[in-house]
């Protein structure tokens, strides 16, 4: 979750007040959470539409067997409705803690970050239930799911990988680039072989 | 486009729409794959595959990288790439400070302190 600003030098104490002020006090107007709600529905709707939005998703939640990095990142639909204030703010109190926040930013001074910080921030204090997070274990698994209306199939083949503080991730990570892909040649990618032909003097 | 699912996969087969690897990395896992969306030999269009044809394609992709040594140029232009584009990625003030936040929040986890500011000037 991520809250962010980009504003002029003089700007930087109003956009953190802003900020501290949206992470602190909602007001989680009635008509606001509805008209989120339907915009919310209607994402999820067009992402439905778009497999290589909703594909990552099913990957990751057979992966991981529907817990930790398997629950899904997209709200499912039936869920929408049970969304309220109440909610939200008792996942914010769960949440925004202290502890779990991090303030950073680029451009300014630091002393002046800190000062605003403090500011802004230095009451807020940490609730007294410790957070466990979820963790991920690896169960691997398939799913094969049939829609007939869709023009194109899609395959997904993926393999557990490793952590971000394993030194191996880097291999990984080359190894990605080096398979690479995308999609096949039309006329509007163009541009983007000019630039990848760049790459190869590099 | 001169990485292997272009010049092994995409350039050779033409009913293979899209063809990519992906890796998303978190802290305790990763995934790392081969995806492809292809025209389905149900469709009735000719030249059009089953998944059961597509699939060995990927896998062969995969038993490269195991079973035979990979040309040093071509390491070296993946590697290369690998670092222009997340150099290039930093030439943005916005993402260098969501960088910033997730690396100071990654090393948050290990000290398990209280959140302390950092900045870049």
């Amino acid at each position: 979750m991520m809250y962010q600003s980009s504003h002029a030098h003089k700007g930087t104490p109003l956009a953190l007040s802003v900020i501290a002020d949206t992470v602190l006090n909602p007001s989680f107007k009635h008509e606001e959470l509805n008209v989120q709600r339907d915009a919310a529905a209607y994402e999820l709707r067009e992402m439905k539409s778009k497999p290589d939005m909703i594909l990552p998703e099913v990957i990751h939640s057979v992966a991981y067997n529907n817990r930790g990095l398997g629950n899904p990142m997209i709200c499912p639909e039936e869920r929408l409705d049970d969304i309220n204030a109440d909610l939200l703010r008792q996942t914010m109190q769960e949440w925004y803690r202290p502890e779990k926040m991090v303030i950073a930013g680029a451009g300014m001074l630091h002393d002046d970050l800190v000062e605003l910080t403090d500011k802004y921030f230095s009451s807020l204090k940490s609730p007294t239930i410790q957070l466990k997070s979820p963790t991920s274990t690896y169960t691997g698994g398939h799913r094969f799911i049939l829609d007939t209306d869709e023009q194109l199939n899609h395959l997904y083949i993926a393999f557990e990988g490793l952590g971000i503080e394993d030194d191996d991730v880097y291999t990984l990570a080359v190894m990605q680039v080096l398979l690479g892909g995308g999609g096949s040649f039309s006329a509007g990618e163009l541009t983007s072989f000019d630039k990848t032909s760049q790459f190869q003097h590099l | 486009m001169y990485s292997r699912l272009y010049t092994h996969i995409l350039n050779h087969y033409s009913q293979i729409d899209h063809c990519a690897s992906f890796h998303h990395i978190y802290t305790d896992s990763s995934l790392f794959g081969i995806f492809a969306s292809f025209v389905p030999a149900a469709s009735g269009i000719s030249g059009g595959s089953t998944p059961g044809q597509i699939l060995p394609h990927l896998i062969h992709q995969l038993s490269l990288l195991l079973y035979s040594p990979v040309p040093p140029d071509e390491l070296k232009r993946a590697k290369n790439q690998l670092n222009s584009s997340l150099m290039m990625a930093l030439e943005s003030r916005a993402v260098e400070v969501e960088d910033l936040g997730r690396q100071v929040s990654f090393f948050l986890l290990f000290l398990c302190s209280m959140a302390p500011v950092f900045c870049l000037t």
